[in-house]
């Protein structure tokens, strides 16, 4: 039957958790390795171009990098032209001119080949050669030679629509963005594909945020899905071998699986740089991904192995599908969105009301239609 | 009582889908009958005090404290979660000189029977880890007149009732590929019945999508399952004590040709459709 033999030994017992540990230790010396090379490599000059990516999209900007700052700072009138709100947390700076307590906005820049996500001072800066400079605090991980300028030329992001997504994700204090209408819209749409489709998805809010995920990775869509196949199955192979035998309560072993996608995303990020970005967004929806190996485990379990890799088919594929659509929502405009959403809402609400068959129905029961 | 006259009734022809089934599930099956369908313990209690037999219990176990009064398990039981479905965290146990084991053969001790015991009441196989009870039970065989080619387990019976009228019958045909579970998802064989005369009529697989013959499982022509005046009888009492207008209710006719009610389901699945190649609006139809 569906119990399995609680017998596991001591010693397996030690095994299991000393090589987690091992694996975990391991993992800490490659971080500790990789970002150790990283940090010497970039060389900036006294001055830069730089690229700020605002709500208004990715701005180029003349920065000056001031060791004797300790933050970075940008003028008043360019912070409000590129639309970034002003956090309600102020910042006392202290520089020649006395003690200042200035405003400050969050904000994202690519300087050389590194996107810096910061909390840079507003001050009015009219007055003075550069819009920006860059303090002590942003400028870890560079070397500079004060003789040069422009050693860099900063790569830019690939659309706009990712660098504002990533702000979206990052900033906390910001007003409702339209990126936000579109989750519920999505969600509508898998109602519908589950109602009147008859498609079957690991719960419905599981396809929309792998989507959401799906589109933050915006260029990197393929990579995206490798990493959670990869993911799904590495945690249920995880929980299959090892977890499972140490019968330990749901709660731990959730949290069990959550390590293990954890370590295997940090392995992910040696690889190569299409990988690296997908990686930084697969971070968003690490929980649901948890989820989805739990399930699936319990399904396998069952001894239904075809159902739970149907399912997880499905799932991915209605991802994938919510994602050009959403891709495509985001592109439109405020009112054209906001029309979508209320459109969905009803449509959601029509489709709990339909009772006939499902799409998948017809081919389900198509002996009895036959007769 | 679900209003069979009304029209979207009327369109025989049509399978009853998903979508249609969870609206009457909705609409007439209330939520105390769907969480005492929910609970074997508490439906076993109901059932059995107005006599229909369902599986001696031996012991009803709600806490830690009730597993330590235990002293001595019996020769032969099942252990079985009070909330479990789809047949997860049932244990088949016989003692053979001073040992238990199940009937794949694999050896258990009494540590571990308490340990799982345990596992259940932790509410692992209850979904959502809702604490649950657990119940040790009379092990039941099936009788062998209902027992065919490559059976192995508990072949039982689903008697689909609609407003406390039967309107299809399977028997799910489990098999040594199936680890002796009934379930169709898993590979089981549903076996259709004519819920009038009890006469064995289609065989399906949903596992291989096809539809078999009888004579493939050595069924003679014009079988008719056993007792099943007394089958229908007790699917009729069952549904009517739960108060479920749509329900799938579980038998089985036992070795001593007893008819033994395993459980009453609110949320009964419509493959049963496919078994018996008839649409079940179109049975509903005939109660009219």
């Amino acid at each position: 039957m569906q119990f399995t033999n609680p017998k596991i030994s001591k010693r397996r017992r030690i095994a299991i958790f000393s090589t987690a540990l091992a694996l975990a230790i391991l993992a800490g010396v490659l971080i500790d390795f990789f970002e150790s090379r990283n940090e010497t490599s970039s060389l900036i000059g006294s001055q830069e171009n730089v690229i700020l990516l605002s709500p208004q999209g990715p701005a180029n900007i003349v920065a000056k990098t001031d060791t004797g700052a300790d933050f970075s700072a940008i003028d008043s009138s360019l912070a409000d032209r590129l639309g970034l709100q002003r956090n309600k947390l102020k910042r006392r700076v202290i520089s020649a001119s006395g003690v200042q307590v200035r405003e400050t906005v969050n904000a994202e820049f690519i300087l050389g080949d590194k996107t810096i996500s910061s909390v840079l001072s507003v001050a009015d800066r009219s007055q003075l050669n550069t819009d920006m400079i860059i303090g002590r605090q942003d400028l870890l991980g560079f070397t500079i030679d004060p003789a040069r300028q422009f050693l860099n030329e900063p790569k830019a992001p690939v659309n706009q629509r990712f660098s504002k997504a990533i702000i979206l994700a990052r900033s906390a204090n910001r007003a409702v963005s339209k990126d936000i209408l579109i989750i519920p819209i999505l969600g509508a749409l898998v109602v519908l594909f589950q109602l009147i489709g008859g498609l079957r998805t690991f719960g419905v809010f599981a396809p929309v945020v792998i989507a959401l995920s799906l589109i933050l990775m915006s260029p990197n869509i393929v990579q995206g899905i490798f990493i959670y196949i990869f993911l799904i199955s590495i945690g249920t192979g995880f929980k299959i071998i090892f977890f499972e035998k140490l019968k330990l309560p749901h709660v731990a072993e959730m949290s069990l699986i959550m390590s293990a996608v954890v370590l295997s995303l940090v392995g992910f990020s040696f690889l190569p740089l299409g990988f690296q970005v997908a990686v930084t967004t697969v971070f968003f929806p690490l929980i649901i991904t948890t989820h989805i190996i739990e399930r699936f485990s319990k399904t396998v379990g069952e001894h239904r192995i075809g159902d739970a890799i149907l399912l997880t088919v499905q799932t991915m594929a209605l991802a994938v599908v919510l994602t050009f659509i959403g891709s495509y929502l985001i592109t439109q405009s405020y009112g054209a969105i906001w029309l979508i959403f209320a459109a969905s809402i009803l449509l959601a609400i029509a489709a709990g009301h339909y009772n006939g068959l499902r799409f998948t129905e017809f081919f389900r029961f198509k002996m009895l239609r036959k007769k | 009582m679900i209003n069979l006259s009304r029209k979207y009734f009327s369109e025989k022809k049509k399978p009853l889908g998903m979508n249609f089934r969870n609206f009457l599930i909705r609409e007439y099956n209330f939520w105390e009958s769907l969480d005492l369908a929910k609970n074997k313990a508490a439906a076993k209690k109901l059932f059995s005090q107005h006599g229909i037999y369902s599986p001696k219990t031996f012991f009803e176990i709600e806490n830690i404290a009730d597993l330590e009064k235990i002293r001595l398990f019996p020769e032969e039981f099942v252990i079985k979660p009070s909330r479990g479905f789809g047949g997860s965290g049932i244990m088949v146990l016989e003692k053979k000189d001073g040992k238990f084991f199940d009937p794949s053969g694999e050896k258990y001790s009494e540590k571990q029977i308490r340990k799982h015991i345990r596992r259940i009441l932790d509410g692992e196989y209850s979904g959502h880890s809702e604490r649950d009870v657990a119940i040790v039970e009379e092990r039941i065989y099936p009788s062998p007149k209902i027992m065919f080619k490559h059976s192995a387990g508990l072949p039982d019976i689903r008697i689909f009732c609609v407003n406390f009228v039967p309107v299809m019958a399977m028997l799910r045909h489990s098999t040594k590929a199936t680890r002796g579970r009934a379930n169709l998802t898993v590979g089981a064989i549903g076996v259709g019945i004519d819920v009038k005369t009890g006469k064995v009529t289609h065989l399906f697989s949903k596992k291989e999508e096809r539809a078999f013959k009888l004579s493939d499982f050595d069924i003679p022509e014009n079988f008719r399952i056993p007792h099943w005046g007394k089958l229908i009888e007790a699917s009729i009492e069952a549904s009517k004590l739960s108060q479920l207008l749509i329900s799938g209710v579980d038998l089985i006719i036992d070795k001593n040709d007893r008819v033994v009610l395993i459980e009453i389901n609110g949320r009964p699945g419509i493959e049963i459709q496919n078994v018996n190649q008839k649409s079940l609006l179109e049975s509903m139809n005939l109660l009219i």
